[in-house]
């Protein structure tokens, strides 16, 4: 018999949100992004999570995580 | 040996903005296009080198891809904070896009309301100086106001970034004395940004003595992006070149350009 994990509940670019992982970069990838794509940045609690920190970076119950993707802008 | 003319006027007249050297002096934005490939095309009709781009949350529903995966390296990017109405916000904003982008450049808007859009200059102030002392290179979207120019070069901005007149407006340049007055002070360029219409307000700006212009809507919202970029192109060429050429006074009345001598019946 599974086990069933328990989501963790963060605030996800403003939003209620249910993660079934712990781990940003894989989160990241269920959001449809690939790690080595230009042009995205993420920040966790206000602080902003290097690019090369996002594998071994741990999200926790109650995290505001805020990505961002860069877009046409005047 | 003295110059000739024509070698003393580049087509491309080069112009050095934080450290790096730039041939055109026309900055492009690159929002609001009727698609992507007009986009494109005008960015590269227009020979800009320096391309501004946004932050903004991913869609969680349906990620579009970003802009560097459309625009590639061809250009420089110039992240701006535009929306953002906080010092604060604006600060975290740049570090996002330096994160993003791999650029510590930033355009720094900081907005007092969304109606006006008008800058704020008490949080743009604040900003910029944050942002200065963390590395990044500033180049804030502020008002015609030489006061509050001074200011923001005596922080370390890379140049300072007048409206015209209010973004998107397409009104022109309204108030062109106080611009003039900023370039003819400013220890840093100046870059006219916002309100630009049609190309003669480009011309002008650069005939007031502003080192570039920096636009988006008069392009990406004309009936042919494409020519009006080309138009944005050769009107910033034509008052640069203006500017350097010096024009003449203004006079009350008229100045006969023909000889006077010799007229018949006289």
């Amino acid at each position: 018999m599974s086990q069933t994990k328990t989501p963790i509940r963060l605030r996800l670019n403003g939003a209620d949100y249910d993660s079934d992982t712990g781990n940003l970069a894989e989160l990241l990838i269920r959001q449809g992004l690939k790690l080595e794509q230009k042009g995205i940045a993420v920040a966790q609690n206000g602080k902003i999570v290097a690019k090369t920190r996002w594998s071994e970076t741990l999200i926790r119950s109650g995290d505001e995580l805020e990505i961002l993707v860069a877009i046409q802008g005047g | 040996m003295s110059q000739s003319p024509l070698s003393q006027t580049s087509l491309k007249p080069r112009w050095v903005l934080a450290g790096l050297e730039f041939s055109s002096r026309l900055l492009m934005g690159t929002a609001g296009y009727p698609n992507q490939s007009a986009m494109l095309e005008s960015l590269a009709a227009s020979g800009c080198q320096i391309v501004t781009a946004s932050l903004r949350r991913i869609s969680l529903d349906a990620y579009q891809g970003s802009l560097v995966e459309v625009i590639g390296s061809h250009y420089k990017f110039l992240p701006n904070t535009a929306g953002c109405q906080t010092a604060r916000d604006a600060v975290l904003t740049a570090e996002l896009a330096r994160e993003a982008l791999d650029t510590n450049w930033i355009k720094l808007e900081v907005i007092g309301d969304r109606e006006t859009l008008y800058p704020d200059a008490v949080e743009l102030l604040s900003a910029a100086e944050t942002l200065v002392k963390n590395g990044f290179t500033v180049l804030p979207y502020c008002t015609d106001d030489p006061i509050l120019c001074r200011r923001l070069a005596d922080l370390g901005c890379a140049a300072v970034m007048p409206l015209g007149s209010p973004i998107g407006s397409g009104q022109g340049i309204n108030n062109p004395q106080a611009i003039e007055r900023i370039c003819a002070t400013s220890e840093v360029p100046v870059i006219l940004d916002a309100g630009i219409g049609t190309a003669s307000d480009a011309a002008l700006a650069m005939e007031l003595g502003c080192s570039a212009v920096l636009l988006n809507s008069a392009v990406a919202k004309a009936l042919s992006p494409v020519l009006m970029a080309c138009a944005m192109r050769d009107a910033v060429a034509a008052g640069y070149a203006a500017a350097r050429a010096g024009r003449i006074s203004k006079k009350f009345y008229a100045e006969a350009s023909s000889p006077q001598l010799g007229i018949l019946g006289s």
